[in-house]
């Protein structure tokens, strides 16, 4: 049977219809992944609830302390953003490597965080940088952090009947530089093997915060505290950034897919986190021609 | 896929060994299972929910003890299909005990071949799933055993 | 001159703005909506199939079982090339993952997916085998009852004396190449629509062979071959995918149980990954080699999997499973053992580049391993073993136009072979390859067209080449402006339909440009021959005297006696004027010595690259790659030359990262996410294509050529690079880094 699509035009509408249909409703963002489980048959809704006419999701919002975006907007806006570009380059980078242009014109930042697929860009990303998502259900509004929310693949903190509104991006320390790394083992146009985002703060030359954040080679994106507090005081010399590499490849337990062993994908992680420390030391990484495509 | 999993418990041999034998008890300790009943000797019939991400099925089928050498080895087989998606999962486990620092060494080796529309869902979250299922029950095991109201 | 101008393709535009009407566009009235029930086991008896609960569901028209062909009047259950073993719908007993079990004919696409659930199928899971090489050994399972060893066909090729050549060579090579199941992944689906009326059976088919479907079809309803019309809808796609028969025989039987209605059948994305398959080849190249680099003998044994049925295989194994996996050199002694053997997997049939992907790939991979050996140029190599004009291959035909060499050297140019080259130190190593290929077409075969001249001056070209978007209406279109002296544009090209246009063996093997442009050729001057017999009497001389100038005719020497076509037409109170053209060629190998015709030209192309390794994670960048072929003449320069980079994309997939990827017979990537093809950002830095013609040169087609040595001149660059020979495709970047560290 096909579900019935409903359009409400207000967050209130939307919460109400979802708590109206319960777990016979899905909420409808980009479709990028929701149509492909509807057309393999793997769920079937009575209702879908289609996001996309919903006022209190759209938009983003730039103010001293952080970035607010709403939770449908689309990852090529975010690629595409100077702003976002400027001041968030590694959620830039992460949404521009995502699938196509096709894809990303498409596919939503709400939606990509409520289907926690492991093998996802923007979600590595955001945990490097904190992010915060707000979320309503039908017990009112509340935050979570971005290192609570990932259970699991395709499992989440969200309760029954809740949506993620919107994501808020804390504005990363002064003097912090950034990048997220995609390694990919297919096409061009494929999910990540390994995905690494790199968050840095230095003063004179010291670190003074890093933040490493690891995925796709996972059941969740990940960050290890310990391993990145051996930078903290330091410059970031290659003793540093190997034993930082070295700590996150002990210590991730890695999974067997079609894009790479669990082995394989331990010394990619390896690789790739210090590539991105490398990256981050040097300089941002630059916005290439393709930028677009 | 062949998923391996290991872990002590702090009971002897013999006391982990008659809670294995004991299918329609143990299964209760498998997250997901809604029914088991004896249809035979070694015979058993039940039906199995999971979740595998937005995914829901309910797997119908049976499960048989093929051998077993107590108080060491037990090996058994599970069938089951679930019409909503049209799949079926055949799976063959092969438990293994023995003596251990302060208990029992229990592996498990589970050959879990998944037919039909689920198995396109892609290997790594079944396989993720599978293993979180089988770290439940090997914790919930473990506390059965370890309790001390434990039978 | 219509002949060497890049005109556009005819359909691009409705192409690129979705406007062509594919099979998937046709409405007809009363269409009814078909759904396959398929095995989820690769290996099973059927113990009970009971339809009765989908038969309740409201909207089920009909429900086909294998039952069904035991009526009276039924049409035959088994259909196949050679060996007739694959069942419309299984009876019985299934055999690998996706094989109908029965098909649903419904008002509505839901209410069949509905029936296709409720139907009731119990199954008694069998030992199955999936590698073929492991299907020959004496315990494996055994797929059919009628083929122990499950090798249904062994032919052979016998070339010179194979101990001696050994015996002379100073050094022998062994190597073991494999290449695994491989998706066509054509944009459109297989698809088709069956509707019986009064007796007569129309089928419009998304295929590349419509007049092997006719036969088959009317061989199957025990009709005789008029009784059945096959249309052809501009197709999105086919690389072999859809040549031969597919769901026609399933469509057919569902019309016909229906009645009058027409069914249209369309394949989902995952059930393509189950309809077929490239073989699952492993192949042993032994080589025997002098110091000088003389080849002195060469064995290969090559163990095709064929998957459950062996569909088109057999033919193949008779020339093209022989032939193309020897390699376009002068060997002495050449023995070729080709093996057919069932397994528990889809079908497997032709794929783009046939056989030859999968011998280039070893036989190429194999040269630079034996140059490496013989620490000899791999160019030079090639240079002192490849076939030059006059010399016999070992099928024992002589090679009267051959351009190896050429190819090859002009593929090299790009990547300044005889350059010195820095192969760069650190974390990326660069390196060079090159490979070449040979490739046979059809051996016999047939093509034939329909000139018809209209008295308004517009010409049809009535043929059964199949368009799918690689232009070939086009470059015939050309063909027969060119030949007629009639302006392009006002050349229409009508067909397929078998009631139509006159017989066309197939659109694969790179054949149609070639074969039915000569057919072209030949209509074209019956219909000059046939224009100036008409004129003749009108200009008051005798034919012989009369020259075709433009679309007109005209008395040599006496150009004001001229008289246009359409007046030739008018004046004799003719409608139309029609020609037919036949073009045939004659062929075959023995199949116990492989010795005979195995082709009526040869392809030939050749590809050089330069790639990039990281070795810290084996990934692979292609920096520069050429492909050249052998045009002979080309028509319609902008297409072959896309023609020639579609090779390249399409062979950088098979090279670097297709493979239908199955988990005890069940595929676990049957999706476009899971199973990754190429995309516009995979190609290589610089693509440069190279089309070689000669003056006194035949038409080549160019639809192959260079895909084939696109794999192994990627693995040679990969082993110039970093030293790793990779022997086992796709090459994925953990297969290099897992050679590289020795994991």
């Amino acid at each position: 049977m096909r579900p019935e699509v409903l359009h409400p035009a207000t967050l209130s509408d939307a919460l109400a219809a979802l708590a109206a249909y319960g777990e016979e409703a899905r909420p409808l963002a980009g479709g990028t992944a929701l149509v492909l489980l509807l057309h393999h048959r793997l769920i079937a809704p009575r209702v879908l609830v289609c996001l996309e006419e919903v006022r209190e999701l759209r938009g983003l919002q730039f103010a001293e302390e952080g970035i607010q975006i709403g939770a449908m907007v689309r990852l090529q806006e975010l690629a595409r953003s100077p702003q976002i570009r400027e001041r968030l380059p590694a959620l830039a980078l992460a949404c521009q490597e995502v699938g196509n242009i096709r894809i990303r014109n498409q596919a939503t930042l709400g939606g990509n965080l409520a289907e926690a697929d492991y093998a996802s860009d923007p979600p590595i990303a955001l945990m490097a940088l904190e992010a915060i998502l707000e979320v309503h259900g039908p017990n009112g509004p509340r935050e979570i952090p971005i290192a609570e929310f990932f259970r699991g693949p395709y499992t989440t903190a969200l309760e029954p009947g809740e949506l993620i509104t919107a994501v808020r991006i804390p504005l990363p320390p002064p003097g912090s530089r950034m990048t997220y790394l995609k390694f990919r083992t297919r096409s061009a146009e494929d999910r990540p093997c390994v995905g690494v985002a790199a968050v840095v703060a230095f003063e004179d030359g010291i670190c003074r915060e890093l933040r490493i954040a690891v995925g796709a080679a996972c059941e969740t994106p990940q960050r290890r505290p310990e391993v990145e507090r051996l930078a903290v005081g330091r410059p970031l010399t290659e003793a540093v950034i190997q034993a930082i590499a070295q700590g996150y490849a002990d210590q991730i337990e890695t999974l067997n897919d079609l894009r790479g062993s669990a082995a394989y994908r331990k010394r990619m992680i390896e690789v790739h986190v210090r590539r991105a420390l490398e990256e981050v030391r040097d300089g941002h990484r630059s916005f290439g021609a393709d930028a677009g495509c | 896929m062949v998923i391996r999993e290991a872990f002590t418990v702090r009971a002897s041999v013999e006391r982990v060994w008659a809670f294995l034998e004991d299918v329609p008890r143990l299964a209760t300790y498998v997250p997901g299972v809604e029914a088991v009943e004896e249809t035979g000797p070694d015979r058993y019939r039940g039906r199995l929910a999971v979740r595998i991400g937005p995914i829901s099925a309910r797997f119908e089928g049976v499960v048989r003890i093929i051998r077993r050498e107590p108080p060491a080895r037990l090996e058994a087989e599970m069938e089951g299909q679930d019409g909503a998606s049209a799949s079926w999962v055949k799976a063959s486990f092969l438990g293994t005990l023995e003596p251990a620092a302060g208990g029992t060494r229990l592996a498990c080796e589970i050959d879990l071949t998944l037919r039909g529309r689920l198995a396109q869902f892609g290997s790594a979250i079944l396989e993720a799933t599978a293993r979180r299922m089988i770290h439940a029950f090997a914790q919930r095991l473990q506390e059965a055993l370890e309790s001390p109201h434990a039978p | 001159m219509a002949i060497g101008r890049s005109v556009p393709m005819r359909d691009a535009e409705a192409r690129v703005r979705g406007t062509v009407a594919y099979l998937a566009d046709l409405r007809l009235p009363g269409m009814l909506t078909a759904k396959v029930v398929r095995s989820p086991f690769p290996h099973a008896r059927i113990r009970r199939l009971d339809p009765r609960p989908a038969l309740r569901i409201p909207g089920v028209v009909a429900i086909l079982t294998a039952e069904d062909f035991n009526r009276p009047g039924a049409p035959r259950l088994f259909y196949g090339v050679d060996r007739k073993d694959q069942p419309v719908v299984a009876r019985d007993r299934v055999r690998y993952v996706g094989e109908p079990v029965a098909a649903i004919v419904a008002e509505t696409a839901e209410a069949a997916e509905e029936a296709a659930q409720a139907i009731e199928v119990e199954y008694e899971e069998l030992p199955a085998v999936f590698d073929p090489l492991a299907a020959t050994k004496p315990e494996a399972p055994q797929v059919h009852e009628d083929c122990p060893g499950n090798v249904f066909l062994h032919t052979r090729l016998r070339h010179g004396d194979l101990e001696a050549g050994f015996a002379a060579a100073d050094l022998i090579v062994e190597e073991t190449y494999t290449t695994p199941p491989a998706c066509h992944v054509a944009l459109e689906p297989h698809g088709v629509i069956a509707q019986w009326a009064d007796g007569r059976l129309t089928v419009w088919s998304a295929t590349q062979a419509p007049f092997v479907v006719q036969e088959t079809l009317a061989e199957l309803f025990g009709l005789p071959r008029e009784a059945v019309r096959v249309i052809v809808p501009p197709l999105g796609g086919g690389y072999g995918g859809k040549g031969y028969v597919r769901l026609e025989p399933l469509a057919a039987a569902l019309a016909w149980k229906v009645g009058g209605r027409p069914v249209r059948l369309i394949l989902e994305r995952s059930e393509e990954f189950v309809t077929l398959t490239r073989h699952a080849a492993c192949i042993r190249i032994r080589t025997g080699v002098r110091r000088d680099g003389t080849l002195t003998a060469r064995q290969v044994e090559v163990y095709w999997g064929a998957g459950a049925y062996a569909d088109i295989t057999p033919r193949l194994l008779r020339g093209a499973g022989l032939v193309r996996v020897v390699g376009p050199y002068r060997i002495p002694a050449v023995h070729v053992d080709a093996y057919g053997v069932y397994t528990n997997l889809p079908p497997a049939g032709p794929f783009r580049g046939t056989m030859s992907f999968e011998g280039a790939w070893a036989y190429e991979s194999h040269m630079d391993t034996i140059a490496h050996e013989l620490g000899m140029d791999p160019l030079e190599l090639r240079r002192r073993n490849l076939l030059r004009p006059g010399d016999r291959f070992c099928t024992g035909e002589v090679i009267e136009e051959a351009f190896f060499l050429e190819c090859l050297e002009a593929a090299v140019r790009c990547v300044g072979w005889d350059q010195p080259y820095e192969k760069g130190e650190g974390g990326r190593r660069r390196g060079r390859g090159l490979a070449v290929m040979m490739k046979s077409t059809l051996p016999r075969s047939r093509s034939e067209c329909r000139l018809v001249l209209w008295a308004d001056g517009v010409l049809e070209l009535h043929t059964g080449t199949v368009e799918m978007g690689q232009g070939a209406h086009t470059a015939l279109a050309q063909i027969a402006a060119a030949e007629t002296g009639i302006p392009l544009e006002r050349v229409q090209v009508i067909g397929p339909d078998t009631d139509r246009v006159p017989y066309d063996a197939t659109t694969s093997a790179s054949r149609s440009t070639s074969m039915m442009g000569t057919a072209i050729r030949e209509a074209a001057l019956r219909l000059k021959e046939e224009m100036r017999r008409r004129a003749a009497p009108l200009l008051e001389a005798d034919p012989e005297e009369l020259i075709l100038q433009g679309t007109g005719v005209m008395v040599r020497g006496r150009p004001e006696v001229w008289i246009a076509w359409e007046d030739v037409l008018r004046r004799h109170g003719l409608e139309a004027l029609e020609a037919h053209g036949v073009f045939e060629t004659q062929g075959g190998l023995d199949p116990e010595t492989g010795q005979g015709i195995a082709s009526p030209h040869w392809h030939q192309g050749a590809g050089a690259c330069e790639v990039e390794v990281d070795i810290e994670t084996g990934k692979v960048r292609i920096l520069r790659y050429c492909a050249a072929a052998y045009a002979g003449r080309v028509i319609n320069p902008a297409l072959a030359t896309l023609q020639n980079e579609g090779n390249v994309v399409f062979g950088l997939g098979q090279a670097l990262m297709e493979q239908i990827l199955f988990d005890q017979g069940q595929p676990v990537n049957a999706n476009m996410s899971d199973y990754q093809i190429p995309s516009l950002r995979d190609l290589p830095e610089v693509l440069e294509s190279v089309l070689l013609e000669s003056p006194e040169g035949s038409i080549h087609g160019l639809g192959e050529m260079t895909l084939p040595p696109v794999a192994p001149a990627i693995a040679n660059a990969i082993f110039d690079a970093v030293g790793v020979r990779i022997r086992d495709l796709p090459i994925t970047p953990e297969k290099i880094w897992r050679a590289l560290h020795g994991e």
